[in-house]
């Protein structure tokens, strides 16, 4: 734990540079990730949060200024080859289910692992493994055809293409967008049991602030181009007026601190989740029949 | 409601009509949109809300029953297109909605079908643009703008066409807190100018501004009311797994341990003046 594994000191990074369509995306950007960590990634639309987390399997090199350091390879060095880096950092992108493309489930999923030349047997296993890890029967789905899978399980099925190259690191964009509450739960589920049982490092970009409450330890809020907050949950998603200012939501929880507060009425911490707020609350509301 | 847009009449909907065995999406739906007003229809995945979203531009036709907008069937071939001048739709993933090379002329390519004159065309986009903020945007491709940029292209694309209705399916899911704030003030700015609004959405919250909640579950309605009405109901909301917005969960809770607090409330400030008209210092 000496060594963050993931490194980023002001890196920068424009597209589409030298030309009148230039777009600097990101601007100064400061990162650490440690091995084993759970960490959320926030902004708003137009943050830099897609480009970064391409810098972050090596999909995008630092170019110009700033630094990457990734596993302590500098990653502005041209002669570092990302590939190695690729199988240790699963990235997960926004829609995975549009990148499936086998006709059946279990090929989608194998195709990773076989590329890696593995034998057949444990080409299998890996395919079991991963399917189980994100909730989808091997014997029920590992023959069926992809078109014939909801939407909530193609998502699955195709971040189980992701498990199974067996990353030590895994990077999700947006990852819970687009599913319904039961798919979300179900994901982010899936995401603490990785963590926690098989130590996996997860790096969660999102703009949905609840997902992070109860997986991740930490949170890095990016702003046009820049890191401009860091903390625990509790100190970040306290800082309303900050989050508004950068064009964030505040979680609705935190809001409801915030809004009683500004009515004279302190709680001892930030709550992140409904039950937090009803602890925090309930003691302090004066006893109906009068007797106090 | 007398003045009705869309009349849906025990509509009975499958993709596989020839097999009895195939359970139908849809099941005896009948309701009314009338015009002007803002409707939330939830559901999870599989529910039917898309199916229904599409049945109302005549993108799919009932296999029993009706659809009526205005004066039009959406059976009959011959009104499809004053069917669907009259109800846009946006997408969830909004690069299937995308064709051409800058914002600007995506967002004309709509009204400039329907046979717009050019100097009115210049007015719509512009308004259209600004009204969902890429504006500033208007010059550059398409496939550059983040996610929920291109969502609000995708809209601006229909604004243009100022169709009397907007059907929004899940065209939020993909935002983030600050542009799907944006898209809600955007809806009102439309609603306000009277524009009816129909939004199918998982995200509840999304809901408490609409006039009427719709649940559906396995193809039938399975709620329906204000979304005051509908957010107390914890219970049945939990039934068909659904979420209900937190402050409405909270609000819920308290009630369940006092019951003089009031459930069912739907902003952050309802329920903190209801805390702060109860709240006791702790004792010394």
């Amino acid at each position: 734990m000496s060594e963050p594994f993931i490194r980023a000191k002001g890196l920068q990074y424009t597209y589409m540079a030298g030309t009148p369509l230039a777009v600097e995306a990101l601007k100064g950007v400061d990162l650490e990730v440690w091995p084993g960590e759970a960490i959320g990634l926030i902004g708003p639309a137009g943050a830099g949060k897609s480009t970064l987390v391409q810098h972050l399997n090596g999909l995008l090199r630092p170019r110009a200024r700033g630094q990457l350091w990734i596993d302590g390879q500098d990653m502005g060095d041209p002669r570092v080859d990302a590939r190695p880096l690729r199988r240790r950092i699963g990235l997960v992108f926004q829609r995975p289910e549009d990148q499936l493309f086998k006709t059946l489930v279990g090929d989608d999923i194998a195709f990773g692992p076989r590329q890696l030349g593995l034998p057949r047997e444990e080409v299998r296993e890996r395919v079991r493994w991963a399917m189980e890890m994100v909730g989808l029967d091997f014997g029920a789905f590992v023959d069926r055809p992809v078109v014939s899978l909801s939407g909530g399980e193609r998502r699955r099925a195709a971040i189980a293409g992701t498990l199974a190259l067996r990353p030590s690191t895994l990077i999700l964009d947006e990852a819970t967008s687009g599913l319904d509450p039961r798919g979300r739960r179900q994901l982010l589920d899936l995401l603490r049991r990785l963590h926690r049982e098989e130590g996996t490092t997860v790096i969660l970009v999102t703009t949905h602030m609840e997902d992070l409450v109860g997986l991740a330890g930490r949170v890095v809020v990016l702003a046009g181009g820049r890191t401009v907050l860091e903390g625990s949950l509790r100190e970040v998603y306290g800082q309303a007026d900050l989050l508004r200012r950068h064009g964030l939501g505040v979680p609705q929880m935190a809001e409801v601190g915030e809004a009683l507060a500004a009515r004279g009425c302190r709680l001892s911490r930030v709550p992140l989740t409904v039950q937090e707020a009803e602890e925090e609350i309930a003691p302090r509301l004066g006893v109906s029949c009068g007797v106090v | 409601m007398s003045d009705a847009l869309i009349r849906v009449e025990g509509v009975t909907f499958s993709y596989r009509p020839e097999d009895p065995t195939a359970p139908p999406a849809l099941k005896d739906i009948s309701l009314t949109i009338a015009r002007g007003e803002y409707v939330a229809i939830i559901g999870h995945n599989g529910s039917g809300k898309s199916t229904l979203a599409r049945h109302l531009n005549a993108l799919l036709v009932p296999t029993r029953g009706d659809v009526w907008v205005g004066p039009w069937n959406t059976r009959d071939a011959h009104s499809r297109r004053d069917v669907r001048r009259t109800v846009g739709m946006v997408f969830q993933v909004p690069d299937n909605q995308i064709v051409a090379t800058t914002v600007e002329d995506d967002v004309a390519f709509g009204p400039e079908n329907l046979g717009v004159p050019e100097e009115e065309l210049a007015v719509r986009v512009r308004e259209a643009l600004e009204t969902v903020g890429l504006w500033e945007e208007r010059r550059r491709p398409p496939h550059q703008l983040s996610a929920g940029q291109k969502q609000r292209l995708a809209i601006a694309g229909v604004i243009a066409m100022r169709p009397e209705c907007l059907v929004m399916d899940e065209a939020t899911s993909l935002l983030d807190p600050q542009g799907r704030a944006d898209l809600l003030a955007t809806l009102r700015r439309l609603r306000a100018a009277g524009t009816t609004i129909v939004a199918i959405t998982h995200h509840m919250a999304e809901a408490t501004e609409a006039d009427r909640v719709i649940i559906l579950e396995a193809g039938r309605i399975a709620l329906e009311g204000t979304p005051r009405e509908v957010f107390a109901r914890a219970e049945a909301l939990e039934r068909l797994g659904l979420d209900v917005p937190p402050v409405s969960a909270l609000a819920n809770a308290l009630h369940r341990r006092r019951p003089d607090f009031p459930a069912g409330l739907l902003t952050v400030s309802e329920l903190a003046n209801a805390v702060a008209e109860r709240w006791t210092e702790a004792m010394p």
